[in-house]
């Protein structure tokens, strides 16, 4: 299931641009649609919309959050395996991993937010981790 | 359907045209994923009679039924098509990168047909896949490809797999590499990329992999994680040795237990049993007519692990592994040049086969073949060949441009290695490997070419482990070491869950009875087949099945990853499946499905000194028994029609097409 757009969207084209995979258009001050195909529920569009316009799968409208007080990856390095399995997983390419010789709180091998701006928030590492280190704070 | 996606990419290079096709669920219950869906696809598709470097043949790369589930060591990914090299099926495995984002795409498998007029890459971005020219990235090695494709690209992390120089000259040793230096490496699959005009697929996906119980699924891989996580800290590489040379001398063999390979594999990677084979007589020396008399305990501690831990840097995890066997590695001590570790086939290959003893040249040769996508098993194999050919004879200096090939000569190695990546002067007669060199050699040369069915056998010695011999003839792809073996037998530990397998009681038990050949090892045989190709099916390492079933939740994962509720001797049948698809793709090429081998892989004669002197396998009375147990027809080998007709999937019983 993916998320949908509602009649009440104004077009503005905000959820067009924090799209990770390109699943939204729509013109300008017309009505946006998601391609169910293509969506990957991360929820970026929903926390962007100013118009509460994005309902979720599960037909919930998404609080609007500003980007710069979404929640993202904190690693437990104590417990993380660097299986690399949230590097896989974030849409936006803003993990990776720590290089040899890694400081700054940072563990070589290990991975970490690299593109904090970046970031959407979805938790899309924080759900695939096999061994659930990784939890989703204000940074 | 969960934990597939239920499509695969079809990729005409010849029209230059992509097309999806939907994938029945039933497939992937009676094949699974992986090495069953390209078995499937593969044996339907390509052509009998077709020419592997021509058109007709198919290639597929697959990712497996449990990779991307939350499952652990399950990110393999493979390549398979007909075989260049052996004319028989062929495959290729590799860890890495790639097999998520394969999954991520939105397809399980991306197969290709046809041969473009010029260079292309494949890229499948998010609901977009298309051919793009890769005039600007030919005749790059691995490395520099990759580098330059990636950044190409912004924004999710992007999967590249590539061939280098090796690939694109068609040499029929070439691999495919993934994350600058993983290698897809065997079949000669490489060539087939290079006859395609394929040079690259990069892939950036980002679909999410469904998954029926991911509660479940994690809850298990915790359990295992806890395994792996286990690591005792007193073990030392010399110690490894000393333990091989012990165990050589003992009369007795020892039941092995994955968790101490494991435990091995998290401290050094595979370079942990470099001198412990040695000793053993696991590892062949010289051309395989050596021994650990000559490359004794002095001269293979130029390869000892500890050597190799000291350039290590940080540690390589492929995708969901948490043991990360793999590392990365400063070239030389003091160098800023950083190199993947070496594994263990390619410092054998090119250190006790070739007498040589000089480290810094193991991890050079390692890049220069991982930069040119090239087999380092194979091409080990190929130098040894020369060496001792020209030790006879029937290479002269005049053929090697002035280069003397004898045993230990570290820089007539090096160059020996750049003259076949470049198909230069006596290169271009080796870059195919040792079967294809001898034939166009003197036919004695044919001698010297270790191989089974055409593929240099890799550093694992039937003289030893029989099941290794028995696995590198019988197997649709000859010549391979991660399938099966007595070895591997006890440490997968199939009887704890599949009841009707036999227990290997003793701790210890008399050395000599491996060299006997009854119906139990062939039971131990074809379980192997068929849990190696479940395993394949599924995208997990090999080394996660050494840790045991009795550990690795195998069958619960896969479970609870689809919904299904088989019993592990339902997943051992779909192994059966899987492999009986491989083996009638070689029955109708007419082929022999007992592959020839070297007779000295097999102690005929045996050799006189070392860890396996006097030691010959009885080929002859385990192949019909080894066939027996897997309901193959036991004069031949051949699939029974009852057999492909039990799978329950009718396509795959209708005759197949003649190539044109």
């Amino acid at each position: 299931m993916a998320y949908q757009i509602t009649e009440d969207c104004i077009g503005c084209s905000a959820c067009v641009r924090w799209c990770p995979v390109g699943a939204i258009h729509g013109e300008r001050k017309q009505q946006h649609t998601i391609s169910a195909d293509i969506c990957i529920t991360c929820g970026a569009c929903g926390r962007v919309c100013p118009s509460k316009a994005v309902r979720n799968q599960h037909g919930q409208i998404p609080e609007s959050v500003k980007p710069k007080e979404w929640l993202r990856p904190l690693w437990n390095y104590q417990s993380c395996v660097a299986c690399r399995i949230c590097v896989q997983a974030c849409p936006v390419g803003c993990i990776e991993l720590a290089p040899a010789g890694a400081n700054d709180g940072l563990k070589p091998g290990k991975p970490y937010l690299v593109k904090q701006a970046a970031c959407l928030g979805c938790a899309l590492c924080q759900s695939s981790c096999p061994l659930d280190v990784i939890s989703m704070e204000k940074r | 359907m969960n934990a597939v996606m239920g499509k695969i990419l079809w990729v005409d290079l010849t029209a230059g045209t992509c097309e999806v096709q939907e994938i029945p669920e039933k497939v992937y219950e009676k094949m699974l994923s992986g090495m069953g869906l390209a078995a499937y696809i593969l044996y339907q598709r390509i052509p009998v009679g077709a020419d592997p470097l021509g058109p007709e043949n198919v290639l597929g790369f697959v990712s497996g039924l449990l990779t991307g589930t939350g499952s652990l060591m399950s990110g393999r990914w493979m390549a398979a098509a007909k075989s260049p090299l052996t004319h028989t099926w062929g495959d290729a495995n590799c860890g890495g990168s790639l097999s998520p984002a394969i999954k991520q795409c939105g397809y399980d498998g991306i197969f290709f047909t046809g041969m473009s007029p010029r260079p292309v890459y494949l890229y499948v971005g998010h609901g977009k896949a298309e051919l793009v020219d890769a005039e600007g990235v030919w005749g790059k090695d691995c490395r520099e490809t990759e580098q330059a494709l990636k950044a190409q690209y912004e924004g999710k992390t992007v999967s590249v797999a590539c061939i280098g120089p090796a690939g694109e000259k068609l040499s029929l040793i070439a691999g495919i590499s993934n994350d600058e230096g993983r290698m897809a490496a065997r079949s000669g699959l490489g060539a087939v990329m290079g006859a395609k005009k394929l040079k690259a697929l990069v892939l950036q996906g980002a679909h999410r992999i469904p998954v029926y119980d991911e509660a479940r699924v994690k809850q298990l891989s915790e359990g295992f994680n806890r395994w792996i996580s286990f690591q005792p800290p007193f073990l030392n590489g010399t110690l490894m040795g000393l333990l091989g040379t012990s165990m050589r001398w003992l009369p007795l063999q020892m039941r092995q237990d994955g968790l101490l390979y494991k435990v091995l594999l998290s401290k050094w990677g595979t370079v942990s049993m470099n001198q412990y084979s040695i000793e053993t007589g696991d590892s062949p020396i010289k051309n395989w007519d050596g021994s650990c008399a000559e490359f004794n305990f002095k001269r293979s501690s130029s390869i000892n692990p500890d050597r190799f831990r000291e350039r290590e840097l940080v540690k390589y995890h492929c995708y969901s592994c948490p043991l990360g066997c793999g590392g990365m590695c400063t070239i030389k001590k003091g160098s800023k040049e950083e190199t993947h570790k070496p594994e263990y086939e390619s410092v054998l290959a090119f250190g006790g086969m070739l007498m040589n003893e000089d480290l810094d040249s193991l991890f050079e040769i390692n890049e220069k073949l991982n930069r040119a996508g090239m087999d380092s098993i194979s091409a080990g194999g190929t130098v040894a060949f020369a060496f001792e050919c020209y030790e006879k004879g029937l290479i002269t200096r005049d053929d090697t441009g002035g280069l003397e090939l004898t045993w230990g000569n570290t820089a007539a190695i090096l160059k020996l290695v750049d003259l076949m990546i470049a198909r230069d002067g006596i290169g271009d007669l080796l870059a195919d490997g040792s079967r294809a060199a001898a034939r166009r050699m003197q036919k004695q040369a044919e001698a010297y070419a270790v191989t089974a069915g055409g593929q240099e056998l890799a550093m694992h010695d039937g003289r030893n482990d029989p099941g290794f011999a028995l696995h590198a003839v019988v197997e649709p792809t000859p010549g391979r070491h991660t399938i099966g073996s007595y070895l591997y037998y006890e440490m997968f530990q199939l009887w704890t869950k599949v009841k009707r397998l036999p227990k290997v009681r003793w701790l210890f038990y008399p050395k000599g009875s491996k060299y006997t050949a009854d119906r139990e090892k062939a039971i131990w045989a074809a379980a192997c087949s068929q849990f190696t190709d479940l395993i394949n099916g599924c995208g997990l390492c090999l080394f996660a099945g050494l840790v045991g079933v009795n550990r690795l939740p195998i069958f619960e994962w896969l479970n609870a990853a689809t919904g299904w509720e088989k019993t592990p001797e339902e997943y051992m049948q779909i192994g059966l499946n899987i492999h009986l698809v491989r083996q009638a793709f070689n029955a109708r090429e007419g082929l022999a499905l007992k592959a020839p081998i070297n007779e000295r892989a097999l102690g005929r004669p045996p050799a006189q000194k070392g860890a396996n002197r006097g030691r010959s396998v009885l080929l002859e009375e385990l192949v019909p028994m080894y066939w027996k147990e897997m309901g193959l027809d036991e004069t031949n080998g051949h699939p029974t029609a009852a057999a492909m007709a039990a799978i329950g999937l009718p396509e795959l019983v209708q005759a197949p097409a003649k190539a044109a």
